[in-house]
């Protein structure tokens, strides 16, 4: 068992490093395209009221990279459970129940994601033939920020998945080896 | 289509499943069990489609308006506001704090940045001049919720998205619902205050110092006067008013009040965009899973079974309440909002309730649930400021609570609270 245990450390240290990284980049994006949407917005202001001059390309731009700060924001949002949930329930349950929940919600987020991760994937394809409306740009650009947000959930809950198989025989051998 | 994607959706809830994950785990397993594998990318569409809208974008950019009035350190100049105009009534500081939530209420539009902002700073106050440490954290908790109900407000602007309602409309028909409130609470505390002995805060200021305190916060309190002014004469759109209202945010925290320095801009960007992207992702999972309610046919089946309960929308009315506040104690506004709203609405709109209205009372009952036990998002951060166990909070809460279910009580039997402002500025 703790060379089972040893073992799923050896995979999920540099799992955790990757994930880590990706998703913090992937937040650092996100602030800087939301700086990007704020100014795209006041421009557009800007350039209706003081220059009497409407930029028709603005409102599209700001809405693809709002849906990329959503994509970018996500790995790091399910890594640092931020994601809302209610908890009470679960807490209630016997530790053991409780651990089984946990990974059947990790199985089926992974699960989940994964499908979404092939659909997205077809998704991104039909965008390859087809232009945005505002700007000569293929709409494949903003559509592959799907993949990337689904792949990566999928990492990183790979990454919690192994780290709560790691955790019952935690809670298995500890205390002996402590009552030792 | 069966209705499995329902019960695995609360079992994975009650679970403790993330919420956005339960909004797309539970339409998947019902497709995969109904052998219609083939809508997954109707699915992935609706995902996308519901975060690529305009009117949604207002959430972010307000997001980042409060995170720049918060870390820009406008709170301070907001609460010596408040307590040179009515520092010297009993209970002061407790009015103080009631009365800057109402004033921040304009800035944030969210009531956990309210309880975060204004309980660092009066709740030891509080404290050292002779209040319970309970009832400090209980009367922020409970005059936060007044943040997401006077405009601008994230979760309006939501329910306003989900249901293609006027955001306009929606931010005018909060502000008497918000007042009503902060009227209730300011009364209940001075009750509480003469029962209890509470100080005054401070002697009564002379106009010279409250035009001061004035001058420190005058700018900053502009911003819902550009907002709604903005919106309301056609200026903005709402979303380009959240733009403005951050940019106003930005230019006078860096410039102005000079409170704000550039090498914080970057951690203020990426935490508002953190929370953004987190609710945005919501958003279209909502969308995603509503779009399967009514596929399914559930929407009407609901409507039916509720309307077959009574005929009299009054009693309608009362039910509806009593279920949202009850939901309000597990669920945040937010993701509540998103579920519950493309279900009940169109059941009251049909049974003419003006949709505006059914809004606001969906919209003020969820927010005072973000201060409910067990599951109050605000209760837990009032908790966390002040130190106080979540329980003793919630206790002495009750009478602030009672304060708020007689508001929502009010402005569900009596539409003209609501309707009035939206009405005479032609928004219902």
């Amino acid at each position: 068992m703790i060379k089972l245990q040893q073992a799923l450390f050896v995979i999920n240290t540099p799992l955790g490093k990757l994930n880590y990284a990706v998703a913090n980049i992937a937040k650092n994006l996100a602030g800087g395209l939301l700086a990007i949407m704020l100014a795209m917005i006041l421009a557009q202001v800007f350039f209706r009221y003081v220059l009497n001059d409407s930029l028709a390309w603005t409102e599209e731009l700001a809405k693809f990279a709002m849906v990329w700060v959503a994509c970018l924001v996500a790995p790091w949002a399910y890594r640092a459970h931020l994601n809302v949930s209610i908890q009470m329930f679960a807490d209630a349950l016997p530790a053991v129940l409780r651990r089984i929940t946990e990974l059947l919600i990790t199985l089926l987020v992974i699960a989940i994601c994964g499908i979404f991760f092939i659909q997205s994937l077809e998704f991104w394809q039909t965008g390859l033939s087809i232009n945005a409306s505002s700007v000569p740009v293929k709409l494949a650009y903003f559509y592959s920020c799907a993949p990337f947000a689904f792949g990566s959930i999928c990492l990183v809950g790979l990454e919690k998945l192994i780290e709560q198989l790691c955790l019952p025989l935690d809670h298995c051998f500890a205390p002996q080896q402590d009552a030792t | 289509m069966s209705l499995s994607y329902f019960w695995v959706f609360i079992l994975l809830l009650t679970a403790g499943a993330p919420v956005i994950f339960a909004l797309l785990i539970g339409p998947g397993v019902s497709l995969i069990l109904d052998g219609k594998e083939v809508f997954f990318s109707a699915l992935l569409n609706r995902l996308y489609s519901g975060m690529n809208s305009f009117p949604l974008m207002a959430v972010p950019f307000f997001i980042l308006a409060g995170e720049l009035m918060n870390q820009g350190g406008i709170t301070q100049s907001i609460v010596r506001f408040s307590q040179t105009l009515i520092g010297h009534y009993r209970g002061g500081l407790a009015q103080v704090n009631i009365l800057s939530s109402v004033l921040f209420a304009g800035l944030s539009g969210s009531a956990v940045a309210d309880t975060s902002a204004l309980g660092k700073m009066l709740i030891p106050a509080m404290e050292q001049n002779g209040y319970s440490r309970r009832f400090a954290a209980a009367v922020t908790a409970a005059s936060s919720v007044i943040g997401p109900i006077i405009p601008p407000s994230g979760i309006m602007i939501l329910y306003a998205f989900i249901m293609n309602v006027s955001v306009a409309g929606m931010f005018l028909a909060g502000i008497v619902p918000g007042i009503l409130i902060c009227a209730g609470l300011m009364l209940m505390t001075s009750h509480i205050a003469k029962k209890r002995n509470y100080p005054v805060a401070n002697a009564k200021a002379t106009w010279h110092q409250r035009g001061s305190a004035l001058k420190s916060s005058f700018l900053p309190l502009l911003t819902p006067v550009i907002l709604l002014g903005g919106i309301v004469l056609g200026v903005f759109t709402p979303t380009e008013a959240a733009a403005v209202a951050a940019g106003y945010a930005l230019l006078i925290t860096l410039f102005v009040t000079n409170t704000l320095k550039f090498n914080k801009l970057p951690t203020i960007l990426v935490n508002a965009a953190v929370q953004s992207g987190t609710i945005l992702l919501l958003v279209g999972s909502a969308v995603t899973f509503a779009w399967i309610i009514t596929v399914s046919g559930m929407a009407d089946t609901l409507a039916s079974e509720i309307i077959g309960i009574t005929d009299n929308v009054l009693l309608l009315l009362l039910i509806i309440n009593l279920f949202l506040f009850a939901i309000g104690m597990f669920l945040d506004a937010g993701p509540a909002i998103l579920i519950l709203g493309p279900v009940l609405a169109p059941i009251f709109i049909t049974l003419g309730i003006d949709p505006l209205h059914f809004a606001v009372i969906m919209c003020v009952n969820l927010t005072v649930g973000l201060a409910t036990p067990p599951m109050g998002l605000v209760l837990f951060v009032a908790a966390s400021v002040s130190g106080e166990k979540t329980e003793n909070i919630a206790l002495e809460m009750l009478p602030f609570l009672a304060v708020e279910a007689a508001v929502i009580f009010l402005i569900t039997y009596f539409p003209a609270l609501t309707m009035t402002l939206p009405t005479f500025f032609g928004f219902a």
